[in-house]
């Protein structure tokens, strides 16, 4: 099953991976972003547009990478430090 | 800065609509409304005749909508598409409805359950009589949102209200324009009624229109508005009746409570087409009052079960300022997501509605306490929060992934309001058209792909915008640029549509006022989806005052850009002021001073590295992106004379990226 843009939940295994290069991430009952690499940005790093900066924003992104493509998973913005958000929680059952 | 406060413990709160009076035969002076049992047993119609009545109610609220439309001289309505039409049953339940704007659709019928709650017994309800509610407590978010209803009676039995909203932008509130940035109360944002009658028994009430009247700086937009509210209610009742006449009020009565049951039908089981689960999204906005940038916070955990969906919010403490909303206004919000993105295919009526449960905490600025300000609505990002989990639940049903679609409802500021003289002399005051013009969300291969530039407002989503010399034929301004903002679009592997940005500076008019809205200097409102950035600015609201610009239009010259303002600002010993967050309306001198407005574009879905070279390529010749964002961003390298792609250098710029990323990403582990 389809959860993401770039992410399936395999309905044998129970398990989140990668849809580009197949990587097993993490059991479909965990957020899969306790997993994978997360990286702090400013906005005013991404040069493109005008984006709050460094000394006045008031969150910063969080960018989250496939372990095995590095294709990038989510860009959350986010309060500096907060924990990953558990965004795509599918029910499995008991 | 403020600290971010904390997102509340408060009592979480059901939104509800319950049956006005138990629902039970209620005499209403003019008549009677039949108990709602009796209603709800209704002998069900054959397909064929539920089609061809089902259809008919939808035509009679969509001519209705368009006479509303056409009497209306208000830009906001007649261009912006801010209105609507609809058929309640006798108890306010709504059937069939022609809706603008999205967020009214789950609101107004509050409005008919009010008038039978306060008047039914006493004045009484009566054929041929007309009442109008602007009160946000009640129905709609902010005193703008001016609903007209009337009851249809047939042998003295109430079977059925018609109802018609549209966004009336002045208020008399204590700024131009009925969105004021200063305000500190609900009492500040101008007049509220609550179910006045404008007309009773077929007659106009001069007396109360004239009390409307006198409290709006602009009374001949708000006549104009009122009498298309009144016009399409006139149509509608017209062709009711005919109907009526045609088929027999018990098929039409069945019609009305089937049609309800039909949205339902279709809306629980589009629900059980996808999986359970839970998906939460989290939004932001920038400023309160000042004099320092404040965060709040907007948080939505979404979870489907079977054939509910359940909205459980949270959301920082309400505000002095007016980001607040109040709970009719909040649910109405969630609305906009709902009817574009979930449930587009289903009738818009009370039928969709009830498989979604909302709870808003109470004492927070999504269910703020009465009084407060509510001019610009913290429920705002709401519609975006809830865009997202539905585009996330989506991607669990292959046959959906096609209606995948990031938000576009909040996109970062505006400068948005005016008031003052116009050049003929008299007051008036409104909003700048360029809002509905937002870029649209991105969807996914199977869908739209990348989002529409300049599409239009994802809370009025038939939106369009005054032409240039429509609103300086209008109001008192010449344009000096109106353009889709360069690199404000979200880029991603779909990248988010592309906004409007304008210039405009007063003209013949000794008094003219500005206002700028929103927020998103500080922070980004929300964010993208599945690796997308989310969406910049082209550049800062600003303020430009003391230009020679009548003397640079006699030799030919408009300025282009923020640099050109600059360089004559320096020229004339001007200045040059960033607007960093909302501003309440300011004074503008004629000729001499400018108003810059931007607005950020939608959000993108998926890695800008996996975009083909050639869109990216394309993105640039048609200015949505700089060649500078295209290979920070994208990884694209473009030869600038030749504007062709560099597949060397961007292969290599690629796979620095990708290394980069290598390099920084560390699994989070607690801290």
């Amino acid at each position: 099953m389809r959860i993401h843009y770039n992410l399936d939940l395999d309905n044998v295994t129970k398990k989140i991976k990668c849809r580009k290069c197949g990587h097993e991430i993490c059991s479909g009952k965990e957020n899969y972003k306790l997993h994978v690499p997360r990286a702090e940005v400013w906005p005013d790093e991404i040069k493109c547009g005008r984006r709050p900066l460094r000394n006045e924003a008031l969150c910063c992104y969080y960018e989250y990478y496939c372990p095995g493509c590095y294709t990038m998973l989510d860009v959350e913005v986010s309060e500096q430090g907060a924990p990953p958000l558990w965004d795509i929680q599918i029910s499995l059952g008991a | 800065m403020e600290q971010i406060v904390n997102q509340t413990k408060a009592r979480k709160v059901l939104y509800e609509y319950t049956t006005p009076l138990g629902g039970k035969r209620t005499d209403v002076v003019g008549g009677y409304i039949p108990a709602i049992e009796e209603l709800r047993k209704y002998q069900k119609l054959s397909p064929v005749d539920f089609e061809i009545l089902s259809y008919r109610m939808h035509s009679i609220c969509n001519e209705a909508r368009q006479a509303v439309l056409r009497v209306s001289g208000s830009p906001v309505v007649a261009e912006g598409g801010e209105c609507l039409f609809a058929i309640y049953d006798p108890w306010g339940y709504t059937s069939s409805m022609a809706c603008g704007l999205l967020l009214h659709l789950a609101g107004t019928q509050n409005n008919v359950k009010e008038i039978i709650e306060v008047q039914g017994e006493s004045p009484g309800i009566r054929d041929g009589d007309i009442f109008m509610v602007n009160e946000p407590s009640i129905a709609g978010y902010h005193a703008c949102d001016q609903w007209t209803g009337t009851p249809v009676f047939v042998d003295g039995q109430l079977i059925a209200w018609l109802g018609s909203l549209t966004h009336t932008a002045e208020t008399g509130a204590i700024e131009p324009g009925g969105i004021p940035a200063g305000a500190r109360s609900l009492l500040d944002e101008g007049y509220r009624v609550q179910g006045i009658k404008v007309q009773e028994q077929g007659k106009l009430n001069k007396a109360v229109i004239n009390g409307l009247l006198r409290s709006s700086r602009d009374p001949s937009y708000y006549i104009l508005d009122l009498r298309a509210r009144i016009a399409g209610l006139n149509v509608a009742k017209e062709r009711f009746m005919k109907l009526i006449k045609r088929y027999g009020v018990n098929k039409i009565k069945s019609a009305i409570e089937q049609n309800i049951d039909h949205g339902e039908a279709m809306a629980r089981a589009k629900l059980r087409s996808l999986a359970d689960g839970t998906w939460r999204s989290v939004a932001y906005m920038d400023w309160d009052v000042g004099p320092n940038p404040k965060l709040i916070k907007v948080t939505t955990t979404m979870t489907k079960k079977g054939d509910e969906l359940i909205l459980d919010f949270d959301a920082s403490p309400p505000n002095a300022g007016y980001f607040n909303c109040y709970l009719p206004g909040s649910f109405g919000l969630v609305f906009v997501a709902i009817a574009s993105q979930l449930f587009w295919e289903t009738p818009g009526n009370w039928g969709f509605i009830k498989p979604i449960k909302a709870y808003f905490p109470e004492g927070t600025c999504l269910n703020a306490p009465y009084f407060a300000p509510v001019g610009l609505c913290a429920a705002m990002p709401v519609s975006d929060l809830v865009t997202t989990t539905i585009a996330k639940m989506f991607y669990t049903n292959e046959e959906l992934w096609g209606d995948i679609n990031a938000p576009w409802q909040r996109n970062a500021l505006a400068g948005q309001f005016w008031g003052g003289l116009t050049q003929y002399g008299y007051p008036s005051g409104s909003l700048f058209s360029e809002i509905w013009a937002s870029g649209t969300g991105a969807g996914i291969d199977q869908g739209r792909g990348d989002g529409c530039d300049t599409g239009a407002l994802m809370m009025t989503i038939e939106s369009s915008i005054s032409d240039v010399e429509m609103t300086e034929l209008m109001s008192p301004f010449l344009y000096l640029w109106r353009r889709e903002g360069i690199d404000n679009a979200g880029p991603g592997r779909w990248r988010g549509g592309a906004s409007v940005g304008w210039a405009v500076t007063p003209h013949n008019s000794p008094y003219v006022l500005v206002g700028f809205t929103g927020s998103g200097h500080y922070v980004d409102n929300i964010q993208s989806l599945d690796g997308a950035y989310p969406p910049g600015l082209e550049g800062d609201c600003m303020i430009v005052r003391g230009l020679n610009l009548k003397e640079a239009f006699q030799r030919g010259y408009i300025p282009q850009s923020v640099n050109d303002l600059r360089e004559m600002a320096e020229k004339s010993n001007g200045s040059l002021e960033v607007v960093a967050h909302p501003l309440p309306t300011i004074p503008m001198a004629t000729d001499k001073d400018v108003a810059v407005n931007v607005v950020g574009g939608a959000k993108g879905i998926g890695d800008p590295l996996d975009r083909e070279p050639e869109r990216v390529l394309a993105d640039v010749i048609n200015r949505i992106f700089s060649i500078g964002a295209a290979k920070e961003v994208y990884g694209i390298v473009i030869n600038p004379e030749k504007l062709e792609i560099d597949f060397q250098a961007t292969n290599k710029t690629r796979a620095q990226i990708k290394e980069n990323r290598r390099k920084k990403g560390k699994v989070w582990e607690g801290k």
